[in-house]
């Protein structure tokens, strides 16, 4: 395949860069190459291996499915398809659905608590919100590959999980109908003159939805508790969840107000509540922190976002959980 | 070490640093602390022990030392009951000294101590120990935060410096003995970090100056670093301890200006701007000179999509305090702890009358541009 030894981020052939110098950067004709590409690898048995998505082995009967579920700190995930398809008589589809902003852990619980309605309906119109996030998706016990619905579905063998969302992420929650929202995705990514300009929606918004703050570690552990559970009587699926970095990478030295950065705390009392809970609630516990130090912080932007050499390491370490803690290699 | 004066009845004064490898390899480097100061530093060295035998040595003199002690034991008591860092200026402890399952107490007297690591006790105190005396166990997390807590209280004016501990250790043939010194490291780390934002105290952040070189290479043991590393946590530690001020850089009439480190990736840039020439007056907030760190393009080669191999940052030096500026080197390409210029208390001082003791003078950074 076309991409860097080990795993690393696949390399762009000479076409898509031509059709990126003619029409820029993910327009439609790159997308279209794009398809035609992953179709005619797979055709020749060679693995598709994307940002969120790895499909390899396609012709192979047997399936074997792992599901992530977060944001940024999970791409190293469709990496482990590198070390983990040579390794199993199967077709292995690895994909890291969701964002960030839709991964906090009450988030997703609301998604099989409550049914649609009218307000869901006018809070993503007005948001500008994907409906999907709304939906139970991470609940089900199969999935699709993403522009190749004919490759069918693959089981939830594992499923990954993140703290990150819930370390983060702000919620608010709609002062009379109780739906909760991130609106990451519409203050992110939106012309900020466009949402600005529209002060009619920042006067709704304010209106309406009322700021829930942080999720306590309490309140985290219980939800997670629950995921997992309903992860693991609705699909089977081996449950691993991800901690971050605890420590700030690249903090400057001359900034010695560690005990007044409650981030760096909040992220240990997480990491540390995670390990406590694990056993009693079933799940596995890759510990980023762990590997990240071990493999030098230095190259970092920030403490979800992880360097070449640190994303590797992560899914050697992915992989001992898998041969240890599963049976997809055999027992 | 071994050039360290070691005492522990009087600190007076003085920095009272404990034998914990972390301290001692780091800060505790022969020469190291003297060369900020202008004027000699009196650093002591005590047994590193656990918290709640420094809340029990630290008590005042209220320990009665049984009469049945043996030999053997007596420096475990001793090290145990008498300590300098009340009367120091500056005591510099580890977490390290949390991971110790050796303390013992006398069971008539109540008294504990900490058997030393690796000592080989003889028959007559291995008995004594056996029959007088009980193991008290691993020490919990809250009892440790609650610990320090009591010794800030207790030492008053003198300032307490922690290390925290790296909570990565090889994991040789054992995984889950390293995952599990990583959770206990962890708890430990978080207990200090949520007492020292109650209490006064300073925490040397060595689980994130360890990461940032890469735990893997530079742990050795718990607590035990690769001389790299010590360096960078020394440089840290220094660096706090002379901002709490016990240095008095200016007891000399001479200081060097120096490169300073704006974080691990900037080692070396360009001046490219000087604010002062020799001759000038210099206050504090002044601006000095600029400095333009290039080479950035790792630290956020993790972004996706951008490339930053070009991306420079500049900051700008600014003076912590008052001077003169006596001389200026002419290099224009310098490193971090560069020597780039002479600072006097007055103009007409001698700027070539600088040796290895010269204190550096303070400044901040400022950034300018990135």
């Amino acid at each position: 395949m076309s991409g860097s030894a080990g795993g690393g981020r696949p390399t762009n052939p000479l076409s898509l860069k031509i059709v990126r110098r003619m029409f820029g950067r993910l327009s439609g004709p790159e997308q279209t190459l794009r398809r035609v590409r992953n179709t005619v690898r797979m055709q020749r048995g060679r693995p598709i291996q994307r940002t969120n998505v790895f499909v390899g082995n396609v012709r192979a009967k047997r399936k074997v499915g792992i599901y992530g579920f977060g944001g940024c700190d999970l791409t190293f995930l469709t990496g482990v398809g590198q070390l983990l398809q040579p390794r199993l008589d199967a077709s292995l589809c690895i994909q890291r659905a969701s964002a960030v902003h839709g991964a906090r852990s009450d988030f997703v619980l609301q998604a099989l608590d409550r049914v649609d309605g009218p307000v869901l309906d006018e809070v993503v119109d007005k948001l500008g919100l994907d409906p999907a996030a709304f939906t139970s998706t991470l609940f089900e016990p199969r999935f699709a590959v993403p522009d190749h619905n004919r490759l069918g579905t693959y089981p939830k063998d594992i499923v990954v999980l993140s703290v990150a969302a819930d370390l983060s992420r702000t919620l608010y929650r709609h002062r009379t109908d109780g739906l909760l929202v991130d609106p990451g995705g519409w203050w992110l990514n939106a012309d900020m003159t466009q949402v600005l300009g529209d002060l009619d929606r920042v006067k709704w918004f304010s209106a309406t939805f009322k700021k829930l703050g942080k999720v306590s570690l309490d309140g985290y552990l219980d939800n997670l508790t629950r995921i997992v559970a309903e992860l693991r009587s609705r699909t089977g699926a081996v449950v691993v969840v991800c901690n971050t970095l605890v420590v700030d990478p690249g903090a400057a030295a001359v900034d010695y107000q560690f005990a007044n950065s409650p981030a760096t705390v909040r992220r240990r009392q997480f990491a540390i509540g995670l390990r406590q809970t694990a056993d009693a609630a079933g799940f596995l516990v890759l510990d980023v922190d762990r590997v990240t130090k071990a493999t030098g912080i230095s190259g970092q932007a920030d403490f979800v976002h992880y360097t070449p050499d640190q994303k590797q390491a992560l899914r050697r370490e992915f992989m001992r959980l898998v041969e240890r803690h599963t049976t997809l290699l055999g027992s | 070490m071994a050039s360290v004066p070691v005492s522990n009845s009087d600190g007076s004064g003085g920095i009272v640093l404990t034998d914990s490898p972390d301290v001692i390899d780091s800060i505790g480097r022969p020469g190291l602390l003297a060369s900020r100061s202008g004027e000699p530093v009196r650093v002591m060295v005590e047994p590193s022990v656990r918290s709640d035998v420094l809340v029990q040595r630290l008590g005042g003199g209220a320990v009665d030392i049984p009469p049945d002690v043996p030999v053997g034991a007596a420096a475990w008591l001793d090290a145990a009951t008498a300590s300098g860092i009340a009367t120091a200026k500056v005591a510099a402890i580890s977490l390290a000294a949390e991971l110790a399952d050796s303390v013992y107490r006398h069971r008539h007297s109540g008294v504990l101590f900490q058997v030393g690591d690796g000592d080989e006790p003889d028959a007559e105190t291995e008995r004594w120990l056996r029959e007088r005396c009980e193991a008290v166990g691993p020490i919990d997390e809250d009892l440790t935060a609650a610990n320090l807590a009591r010794v800030v209280g207790v030492l008053g004016d003198t300032r307490l410096v922690v290390y925290n501990l790296s909570t990565y250790v090889p994991d040789g043939d054992d995984i889950d003995a390293a995952i599990a010194f990583g959770d206990r490291a962890q708890r430990l780390d978080l207990a200090l970090a949520t007492v020292a934002g109650e209490h006064s105290m300073v925490v040397v952040d060595a689980d994130r100056i360890v990461a940032e070189l890469g735990a893997g290479e530079h742990v050795i043991a718990p607590g035990r670093y690769s001389a790299e590393a010590a360096s960078d946590i020394s440089e840290e530690a220094v660096a706090q301890v002379d901002a709490l001020g016990v240095l008095d850089p200016m007891a000399s009439e001479l200081s060097l200006l120096v490169i300073p480190r704006y974080d691990r990736r900037t080692t070396a840039g360009s001046i490219t701007r000087w604010h002062k020439s020799a001759g000038d007056a210099v206050d504090p907030g002044d601006l000095l000179f600029d400095i333009a760190f290039g080479g950035l393009a790792s630290r956020l080669g993790a972004t996706k999509d951008v490339k930053m191999s070009n991306r420079v940052m500049t900051l700008g030096v600014v003076a912590a305090e008052a001077g003169h500026i006596l001389h200026i080197a002419p290099t224009a390409e310098v490193s971090v702890g560069d020597r780039v210029a002479v600072i006097g208390v007055r103009p007409d001082l001698d700027p070539g009358t600088t040796d290895e003791l010269t204190p550096h003078f303070r400044v901040g950074l400022r950034v300018m541009e990135r």
